[in-house]
């Protein structure tokens, strides 16, 4: 096996163990439309929200 | 490269030495310095003089060796050959060559690409393609030659602009003949028509870095697109094609389990009439990981109704608040029964902490269409999932890939797209 090869190998199994992991925890799919303004309170846990000051 | 030391004749117009090189079916010879035609059946006789004629642009010479395939041939003769059509000019150079053990074969240069052409004399099923035949077809003509499908690729006329050396036939700058091409996977067969001569003839491409090798010459750099240039083989393209699609179907598959994990049930399902909102609920989340969902509905009825829900934490401190339309039109129209919108929504998002959760519900704004009359609607139904999981980048990693594993097959498709791309051939004729 040449070295191209493992090296396709291993990316794509790194690439299927990340995908599960960030799927598994749904990571990236809550809802985008959150109001989690400092009227609401805490910014919460994503690092989109700028609306805290 | 060695020149090939055989007899020599002195051209009976200009008197310059003239090498032979040809075998016994030369029937013609040209001469290099004069272009005077010669009769090498009738003791060299002078047939005609071709004056003033413009020499192809040619690395190959006339007594030039090389090897192609295995065996050894001798360039004895070139033919400078220009087609015109529709205001454009293709020109190529035939190089005759000659083995003593395996007779004459055209070897062409034509936009730095070389292939090699010798005389078909197997069956063809049908046995003749005629201009008229193609012109009258409804389909790309097909041919069957020795179990090989051939399809119909261009109907050419060609006149020889230049010639040179030693031919199997008598030859004649401005000479015109009309070849209609037919190409497989790897070869092309061409049927010529000279007056009533028929010739039958199977090209193939050539190994190009080898034969200039062969012959001694500089490599050669060719443009554009030859039909029958094989596309380039990788040695890892199988090996990668299978790997993607096979981690292609890897990930479909976990997404689609991913796609079911929706994770276990905080609230179940409660209906709440719109003279209870608004209204809070109140529900555990014990492990934090992976989403919690609000999956809301609203039994709306050609109507829109805006819902409104707040989610506190276990401390009481606001997580977010969200709003949603849910709407939901039907009727019937020329076309039949139809239906518009959604009456469901689910708001997804991901808790920090374990412990007790309350959701606030109300549906503040509703009404008909673009009216706000207020919510039409008899039951708001909601339950809450979490722990649920997403498919989202496994179905992004089947996307890559399938990428990754299909581009040796686009590659070869677009290959084969480029390949007939300079056929004649149209169906709207």
């Amino acid at each position: 096996m040449t070295i191209f090869r493992l090296i396709m190998i291993v990316a794509s199994a790194l690439t299927i163990g990340g995908a599960s992991y960030l799927s598994y925890n749904g990571i990236g799919s809550e809802s985008s439309d959150l109001d989690r303004s400092i009227r609401v309170g805490s910014g919460g846990n994503t690092f989109t929200n700028t609306s805290v000051k | 490269m060695t020149l090939t030391k055989l007899a020599a004749v002195s051209c009976p117009n200009c008197g310059v030495g003239l090498q032979v090189l040809g075998g016994g079916r030369v029937v013609t010879h040209v001469c290099s310095h004069c272009g005077t035609q010669l009769d090498t059946i009738e003791n060299y006789r002078k047939l005609r003089t071709f004056a003033n004629l413009r020499r192809p642009n040619t690395p190959f010479s006339i007594g030039l060796t090389g090897r192609i395939v295995g065996v050894d041939w001798t360039v004895i003769g070139i033919l400078g050959q220009t087609e015109r059509s529709g205001g454009r000019t293709w020109t190529w150079v035939d190089h005759q060559l000659y083995s003593p053990t395996h007779g004459y074969v055209w070897l062409t240069l034509e936009d730095g690409h070389l292939t090699l052409t010798r005389r078909y004399r197997g069956a063809l099923r049908p046995g003749w393609l005629s201009v008229m035949g193609v012109e009258t077809a409804d389909d790309p003509p097909l041919i069957m030659a020795e179990g090989t499908i051939y399809k119909y690729y261009e109907t050419a006329a060609s006149e020889v602009t230049f010639a040179e050396g030693e031919f199997t036939w008598a030859v004649g700058v401005g000479d015109k003949t009309t070849t209609i091409t037919l190409m497989s996977n790897d070869a092309m067969l061409s049927l010529s028509e000279t007056g009533p001569e028929r010739e039958v003839d199977r090209t193939v491409y050539l190994p190009q870095a080898e034969t200039c090798a062969a012959f001694g010459i500089a490599a050669l750099n060719p443009y554009h697109m030859h039909p029958l240039k094989p596309v380039q083989s990788n040695p890892n393209a199988g090996f990668v094609q299978t790997l993607g699609l096979g981690c292609a179907a890897v990930c479909l598959i976990l997404s689609l389990m991913f796609a079911s994990m929706t994770g276990t049930t905080a609230l179940p399902v409660q209906r709440i009439a719109p003279s209870a909102l608004p209204t809070e609920l109140s529900f555990d989340i014990d492990d934090i990981h992976g989403l919690t969902t609000l999956y809301l509905r609203a039994d709306v009825d050609n109507s829109w109704a805006w819902v409104e829900a707040t989610v506190s934490d276990p401390q009481g401190a606001p997580v977010f608040t969200a709003g949603r339309e849910v709407n939901f039109y039907n009727g019937t129209d020329s076309d039949g029964y139809w239906t518009e919108g959604d009456p469901s929504t689910q708001i997804s998002f991901h808790p920090e902490m374990p412990g007790e959760y309350t959701l606030e519900l109300d549906v503040p704004e509703g009404g008909l269409d673009a009216d706000m009359s207020g919510p039409r609607l008899s039951i708001l139904t909601v339950r809450i999932q979490t722990g649920g999981a997403a498919p989202l980048w496994t179905l992004l990693a089947a996307v890559l890939f399938a990428g990754i594993g299909s581009y040796h097959l686009a590659r070869k498709y677009l290959h084969e797209n480029a390949r007939w791309a300079g056929s004649d051939w149209s169906d709207e004729d």
